[in-house]
């Protein structure tokens, strides 16, 4: 496989379009914390990955992105590790999401008020953005032994 | 003539696909029908085939067997047991379309509310596995499920085959070949006893393949 070399301005724009996910009213946001604050840190991190792109040679870890950014906590934040990460909490996400839309800009506004909604609104369409809502809803994404979703790498 | 059983694979929610296959079968007055399950997900239409299959009395009688697939008991357990991120999961989202154009943000419910009674009965009696003699037909190759059996030749669904052929051997017959699944899948009927095949694509254009015995 031919890997194209990343442009970063474009994963900025695919981070944006898919934190549409995000734009959850609070009672969705309550039920659906962990999966919301997976997907909040893999957009962020994405994101930061493509800033630090736009700006200089690209870092290969999330504590390289904390040195380059003067930012300590990114390297906690965006860590994939659950042990380092600690348990999802509201505060963890809305400081996940006002970190991203800093970079992306304000999320897009949802017109149909839930994931699942949101996700069978656009099976058809945008596959991706669906497939992303259903794991946003899952609890986690290891537990169920049968699944019909494509991995999504940005 | 004797009597002839049919046995179709899984339907995938492609109604125009099990349509055409119907009308194949009943040119050849085969005495009963019976699909491996998975009628729903995936493709666009999977109320149209239940809606189908109801309206040619599945499941009243002997003569349209409709056995219960993995995806028909997800879709159940969605309606009975409010398992709707499971049921997405497997591809759910394309049933709960075919039900529904306009999602509102408790899809669930509305899903309930659209849904006829008639589709929660059909998948209500939905029957684990057929058998006649010499043959035993369930949903996937797992006979755990079946009545006790002394059939010596097992067909069943579930796994997709990818040369969109059924894998026909001394003692089984795989019969999944991808309709509503693979690009190009096709659906396929199955002649019993003479293990003939019949095929359409996913249009419900004949494929042209060859008979097997």
């Amino acid at each position: 496989m031919r890997l194209e070399p990343a442009r970063p301005d474009q994963l900025l724009e695919t981070v944006h379009h898919y934190s549409v996910i995000l734009n959850q009213p609070p009672s969705e946001r309550l039920c659906n914390l962990p999966g919301l604050v997976r997907l909040a840190r893999y957009l962020l991190r994405t994101a930061v990955y493509a800033q630090a792109m736009r700006i200089g040679p690209p870092c290969f870890s999330v504590r390289e992105l904390a040195s380059k950014f003067g930012d300590p906590d990114l390297a906690t934040l965006l860590a994939s590790d659950p042990i380092v990460t600690g348990p999802p909490t509201i505060d963890i996400l809305e400081d996940l999401v006002k970190r991203l839309t800093t970079i992306v800009g304000p999320l897009p506004p949802n017109t149909y008020g839930s994931i699942s909604a949101l996700a069978v609104a656009t099976w058809d369409e945008d596959r991706i953005l669906a497939t992303l809502a259903i794991r946003a809803a899952s609890d986690d994404e290891n537990t169920l032994d049968y699944s019909d979703l494509p991995k999504v790498l940005l | 003539m004797s009597a002839q059983t049919v046995l179709i694979g899984d339907v995938h929610g492609n109604v125009e696909a099990l349509s055409a296959l119907l009308c194949k079968i009943d040119e050849s007055h085969a005495s009963r029908i019976v699909l491996v399950g998975d009628y729903v997900n995936r493709g666009p239409s999977s109320a149209q085939v239940l809606h189908l299959l109801i309206d040619r009395g599945a499941n009243q009688d002997d003569r349209l067997v409709c056995i219960a697939g993995n995806h028909d008991i997800a879709f159940l357990r969605c309606l009975d047991h409010g398992e709707l991120i499971p049921f997405l999961r497997m591809g759910g989202a394309a049933t709960v379309r075919s039900y529904i154009s306009d999602p509102e943000s408790d899809v669930l419910s509305q899903l309930r509310r659209t849904v006829p009674s008639s589709h929660v009965d059909f998948l209500r009696r939905l029957r684990a596995s057929y058998s006649e003699d010499g043959l035993i037909v369930t949903h996937s190759r797992d006979l755990r499920r079946a009545r006790c059996h002394s059939a010596s030749f097992h067909v069943f669904g579930h796994t997709a085959q990818p040369a969109l052929t059924p894998e026909i051997t001394e003692s089984s017959a795989a019969i999944d070949t991808g309709c509503g699944t693979l690009p190009n899948g096709r659906l396929t009927g199955l002649v019993w006893p003479s293990r003939r095949v019949v095929q359409v694509d996913a249009r419900g254009r004949p494929t042209g393949t060859a008979a097997t015995d």
